[in-house]
């Protein structure tokens, strides 16, 4: 639990007042979304829904499978 | 001169039809269709296997589409088939142990010393859901969600809304999410009697319903902040609540002698089960943050998770990744570590003793149990030929818990107590 | 090759800019291609098509066919097709907007000097240039042309657009799977996304000290109309650039800047100007057409 609010601290320091619309290119780009495959963390959160007790996070954390 | 709303709707299509005219029949953009106005497709496959136990083959197709007023439209199919066998809660014994299948109508053995297997299950999943997110304003937008899925005992439906909103120069969003789902369960031979134990086949058990069900309800708030040029961030409280059915009708918890540790008589089979027992209500809570940086054409990623419930359980999860991009590739390793602490209700078994005065809930879901697991994993992506993008991800996931607890009786010490898991997962996705 | 183009790698990326001047703007063109005889062969095709079309249609240049046209005296003349297409077209925005575009408005331009002074016009200025202006006094039945005497024409709210659509149309001849994109001057054309499907990230200037918007452009185009520059301030009230054709006074509470997204250039161009002809109902006009738009009181 701390070492989530040190990471919003970490992230909290490091703060620029805005970004002009050149200086957005490289967040722009596909690998740096923040999901940028979700085919892949679909898959993986199925796979850790069924064999964890722990669900969600990134997004909702809902099964949608009886998984055994 | 004001021009009214009808008159300003023609002007754009007889403006198209002017501009048409002018600049000939092809007009501009030229590209390859898909890439504009089409479907974006991608087509993947999982294959998921474990050593000795349960394995599943899950092929996917997911395809979005953007329409002009930037709303986009997005479908998923999956479909998991799913075959092996998975540990029934019981523990090891010397001797011979005979489980009762869910269905009644047949047994399955476990030798001496093995941890018992349930092997009945082969079961095909197949799920649908849809996402449909649009704009409200130039700062706000909203995304609704619908899924429903089935496999031969379990059917799930549910829906979810979710608003965003930018600020602060859109350096931030605001998120805000509310799902709902609603689950049927309809156990194989019916639901068992929390705590009753397993009868052999040529005996009657007494089972409760036909048809279980369990309502899930979440609220995610999320915020995204965008720290500097190369950096952003994402952080999300989740709770959620459900209600109902969330016993595992297929899964027992051994009974067992309180000096030597084996299993006891039970009334019809030479040992005895008790069935699940959970509590018809879990609530959550889960604190989630991801980072992301640029370095260079590379980018690199880390987040940590941490969820607590009324169960008992509290869990941490770490993941990092980092992606080397090169002109054509890419090829990008990755690192999960998971732990939690166990359900206060979990029990890799009981004694004779304690089972006289359990309590209401007891389970050996290993699932429940104390537990900590690690992901490798590594993914290559590269275009084909045909222009479009490929990628294979290879992983390999070690789950381990208290194979030898300081409770362990007699011969339990002998034995792992925990079913200790690997497996390797691999993936292929084409999109185009 | 050509004198006033220079061509370089893009800096941080895969491709080649092309840059020149031509229309009074500072003209780019991107290709996000590692062959460089590829981008080289589209920047010239494309630089070449927008001289052509700037010596063609410029008011400045003698001898040309907006010269000849404007020097016609009220005789009639035989224009070619691509000018016929290019009148046809600007006398149906005549239409649509109500008689508010109008490409002989030009001579408003002998009294209002937009040069940030306060330097406003006479009533009697203005209404003497009034009867110089009005589509309607052209006899236009393709391709023959007649204007009186007096009235002149001025392509220069299309000509830019429109070069930029028939420069994007020249290298899609040549070559359509290259991505690339032309810049003159604010008003932007691309013919799809960029490699790995991503997006051309680009800037809308904010008038004032507003922070900018991005727009992550993937297919289409884009224009903007607007005030940025070039206006007259007079007893605390900002005259914009855009002159009613009707009165001959800029259009009253026109917004700063208009920025529209369609498919081509031209059509982007003409609703931007549209939208700020609109005055005080140029966001209840973009929001009637179903386009993307930002706009900047």
């Amino acid at each position: 639990m701390r070492l989530f609010f040190l990471m919003v601290l970490v992230c909290l320091s490091g703060c620029s007042a805005s970004l002009t619309p050149w200086e957005r290119d490289i967040l722009a780009r596909s690998d740096m979304a923040l999901d940028n495959a979700p085919l892949d963390s679909a898959f993986n959160d199925h796979i850790y829904f069924s064999k964890e007790a722990s669900s969600g996070g990134r997004g909702f954390s809902g099964g949608g499978c009886g998984c055994n | 001169m004001q021009l009214n709303h009808s008159t300003n709707k023609n002007i754009r299509k007889l403006l198209k039809t002017a501009t048409g005219c002018l600049l000939g029949a092809s007009c501009v953009a030229n590209a390859d269709e898909n890439s504009l106005s089409g479907w974006e497709t991608d087509i993947a496959i999982l294959s998921y296997t474990e050593t000795d136990r349960v394995s599943a083959i899950e092929p996917t197709i997911n395809t979005k589409k953007t329409f002009d007023d930037d709303s986009i439209l997005g479908i998923k199919l999956v479909v998991d088939s799913l075959t092996g066998a998975s540990p029934n809660g019981a523990t090891p014994s010397n001797n011979v142990q005979t489980f009762t299948r869910p269905s009644g109508k047949g047994s399955y053995q476990t030798a001496s010393g093995e941890t018992p297997l349930d092997d009945t299950f082969q079961d095909t999943r197949i799920s649908l859901s849809g996402s449909y997110q649009h704009d409200i304003n130039r700062m706000d937008k909203l995304i609704w969600g619908a899924n429903v899925s089935n496999e031969f005992d379990f059917f799930s439906t549910g829906g979810s809304l979710s608003y965003l909103h930018d600020f602060n120069h859109r350096l931030n969003t605001l998120s805000l999410g509310l799902s709902m789902e609603y689950d049927v369960i309809t156990p194989q031979g019916g639901s068992p009697i929390a705590l009753a134990q397993m009868q052999a086949t040529t005996s009657t058990q007494p089972k409760l319903n036909d048809t279980e069900n369990k309502v899930l309800g979440e609220l995610v708030i999320g915020l995204t902040h965008i720290i500097n040029r190369e950096t952003i961030a994402q952080f999300n409280y989740g709770y959620a609540q459900s209600s109902g059915y969330h016993n595992d009708p297929y899964k027992v918890t051994s009974v067992v002698d309180n000096l030597t540790g084996e299993s006891i008589v039970g009334d019809s089979l030479s040992g005895t089960y008790l069935y699940d027992s959970r509590p018809d209500s879990r609530n959550r809570h889960s604190f989630y943050s991801q980072l992301k940086h640029a370095f260079g054409a590379d980018s690199a990623e880390v987040s940590y998770r941490y969820m607590f419930d009324d169960w008992g359980i509290n869990s941490h999860t770490i993941e990092l990744s980092y992606q080397k991009n090169f002109d054509d590739w890419y090829i990008q390793p990755s690192l999960r570590y998971y732990t939690q602490s166990a359900a206060n209700f979990y029990r890799h078994s009981i004694t004779e003793t304690d089972a006289a005065n359990i309590g209401d809930y007891l389970s050996s879901d290993y699932r429940l149990a104390e537990m900590w697991s690690t992901t490798i994993g590594i993914k290559v992506g590269f275009k084909t030929p045909d222009g479009n993008k490929n990628s294979i991800r290879l992983a390999y996931y070690y789950q381990d818990g208290n194979t030898s607890p300081s409770d362990a009786i007699g011969i339990q010490k002998d034995y792992e107590l925990f079913p200790t898991l690997d497996a390797v997962i691999v993936q292929y996705t084409y999109s185009f | 090759m050509f004198k006033d183009l220079t061509i370089k790698p893009i800096e941080n990326g895969i491709g080649y800019r092309g840059v020149f001047n031509a229309m009074a703007s500072p003209c780019e063109i991107l290709i996000e291609s590692s062959n460089k005889l590829l981008a080289t062969e589209l920047i010239e095709v494309a630089y070449q098509e927008a001289k052509r079309i700037e010596s063609k249609f410029s008011r400045y240049l003698v001898g040309n066919v907006t010269h000849t046209i404007n020097h016609s005296h009220g005789k009639t003349i035989q224009l070619d097709q691509e000018t016929a297409q290019l009148i046809d077209f600007a006398l149906t925005c005549y239409q649509l907007s109500e008689h508010l575009f109008d490409i002989t408005s030009g001579v408003l331009r002998q009294v209002w000097h937009f040069d940030g002074s306060d330097n406003i016009p006479s009533k009697q200025q203005v209404s003497s240039l009034l009867k110089d202006i009005g589509c309607h006094k052209i006899a236009w039945s393709t391709p023959f042309f007649s204007m009186p005497d007096g009235m002149e024409i001025d392509l220069g709210g299309i000509g830019k657009e429109y070069a930029i659509d028939s420069c994007l149309r020249k290298t899609q001849a040549i070559h359509a799977d290259v991505p690339i994109l032309l810049n003159f001057g604010g008003d932007l054309i691309c013919n799809g996304p960029r490699l790995k499907q991503q997006a051309w990230v680009v800037g809308i200037e904010q008038v004032g000290n507003k922070k900018n918007a991005v727009i992550a452009l993937k297919k289409g185009a884009l224009a903007t109309s607007g005030d940025a520059n070039r206006y007259l301030y007079k007893a605390g009230i900002r005259y914009s650039h855009i002159l009613n054709p009707m009165t001959g006074y800029p259009v009253e509470k026109a917004a700063r800047s208009v920025t529209v997204a369609a498919e081509s250039c031209i059509e982007a161009g003409l609703l931007s100007t549209m939208a700020i002809l609109q005055g005080e109902q140029a966001e209840a006009f973009l929001a009637d057409q179903g386009i993307k738009y930002w706009i900047q009181q």
